[in-house]
């Protein structure tokens, strides 16, 4: 609750014309708002292109946040709809043959650190990769960021029977892809 | 058999269910083969877990969006919002200016139509408009062409144009020949 004020605070400070109140909630979230975008999207470059377009989101659009929801759930719901967008428009980009326009740069940083094996998560992001985003915003948001079904609920639009369905059936194509990979190894 | 293997380890299962399964994966080979793979599945989520991201880059992304947004401030041309909504009023320009006004029916443009044109604008609710126009295209090419019979049916057979040149035709022929005229065109 009190961590829901203090967002809360910040956001009217900042709609009030303080602008280092937004850097605040910015510092606050940035590394949740990353990993998020970073398991939807696979990749560092896309992430931080989706870190981007979240935070001009929230820069024009905090004016019209309702003081009711919590702000966490809000920035979420931002987060994936971003990430749907980017992952929408990279598969239209991939599917066109204009290659220059992929995001291929400096394709060697990555930083996200302290994993004892940098190749088990570079699988893992390809493989999550091979579901279809629905199933994969579910899995991620209930997998990794431990969400109940409510909760992603309020985030996604969707109702809980069908969360649990999609999930169901990310959980069943992973398993299988797994199975797949090790009988090729 | 897999729902309720994803439900156990998703913890959706009741302590009771959970007993269940357990003790079927001592006898059910096929269950607990399945069990080994739906597991690998979760076992995802330790690796992903202790992920930390790198403070350098976090440190990277304020500045970042301050100089996007800073750039965007000044360089509204460049959005495609705003090019997209200056071709549109750019083209809407050229079609106002280039494309030909259809030309509207009144008095002052009455004289620009041909015969067909007439027929096909002019419905009997334009008859106001085709009286009160004096010297329009339709009744001179009329007059013109077609005298001699204009007068047997207005006149009982006087020439029309004699009339006309001996200033005999008053308004109110004028008027009738008029309304002949255009009882017999439309």
């Amino acid at each position: 609750m009190q961590e829901k004020n203090n967002d809360f605070e910040l956001i009217k400070k900042f709609l009030e014309g303080d602008e280092s109140s937004f850097n605040k909630l910015v510092l606050k979230y940035q590394e949740k708002i990353y990993l998020l975008a970073r398991r939807m999207t696979g990749n560092h470059l896309d992430a931080d292109e989706v870190v981007q377009e979240v935070l001009m989101v929230l820069y024009k659009k905090l004016n019209t946040f309702e003081f009711k929801a919590s702000f966490y759930t809000w920035l979420y719901r931002i987060t994936i709809t971003r990430s749907l967008n980017y992952i929408k428009r990279r598969s239209i980009r991939e599917f066109l043959p204009l290659k220059s326009l992929l995001n291929t740069a400096n394709d060697d940083y990555d930083p996200v650190l302290n994993i004892e094996n940098k190749e088990k998560t570079k699988f893992i992001e390809r493989l999550i990769q091979k579901i279809p985003a629905k199933q994969r915003q579910v899995f991620i948001l209930r997998h990794f960021e431990e969400m109940d079904y409510e909760e992603i609920s309020k985030i996604t639009g969707t109702s809980v029977g069908a969360l649990k369905a999609n999930y169901f059936h990310a959980v069943k194509k992973l398993k299988d892809l797994i199975k797949e990979y090790e009988y090729r190894k | 058999m897999t729902e309720r293997t994803i439900k156990y380890f998703d913890g959706e299962l009741s302590s009771v269910e959970k007993e269940k399964l357990l003790s079927e994966l001592e006898s059910n080979a096929e269950l607990k083969k399945e069990f080994e793979e739906v597991s690998k599945v979760f076992d995802l989520k330790a690796q992903m877990t202790n992920q930390v991201t790198d403070r350098e880059y976090l440190k990277t992304i304020i500045p970042k969006f301050r100089k996007r947004i800073s750039s965007s401030k000044g360089s509204i041309i460049l959005k495609p919002a705003f090019t997209l909504i200056t071709l549109f009023l750019i083209l809407a320009a050229g079609l106002v200016i280039f494309i030909p006004e259809k030309q509207s029916l009144s008095e002052s443009t009455l004289s620009y139509f041909t015969d067909e044109e007439l027929m096909q604008y002019l419905p009997s609710d334009y008859l106001d408009v085709v009286e009160s126009e004096k010297i329009d295209s339709l009744f001179s090419e009329e007059l013109r062409t077609d005298s001699d019979k204009i007068a047997s049916y207005v006149f009982n057979g006087d020439d029309i144009n004699n009339l006309y040149q001996k200033s005999l035709l008053t308004q109110e022929d004028e008027q009738e020949i008029y309304l002949a005229l255009i009882e017999r065109k439309f």
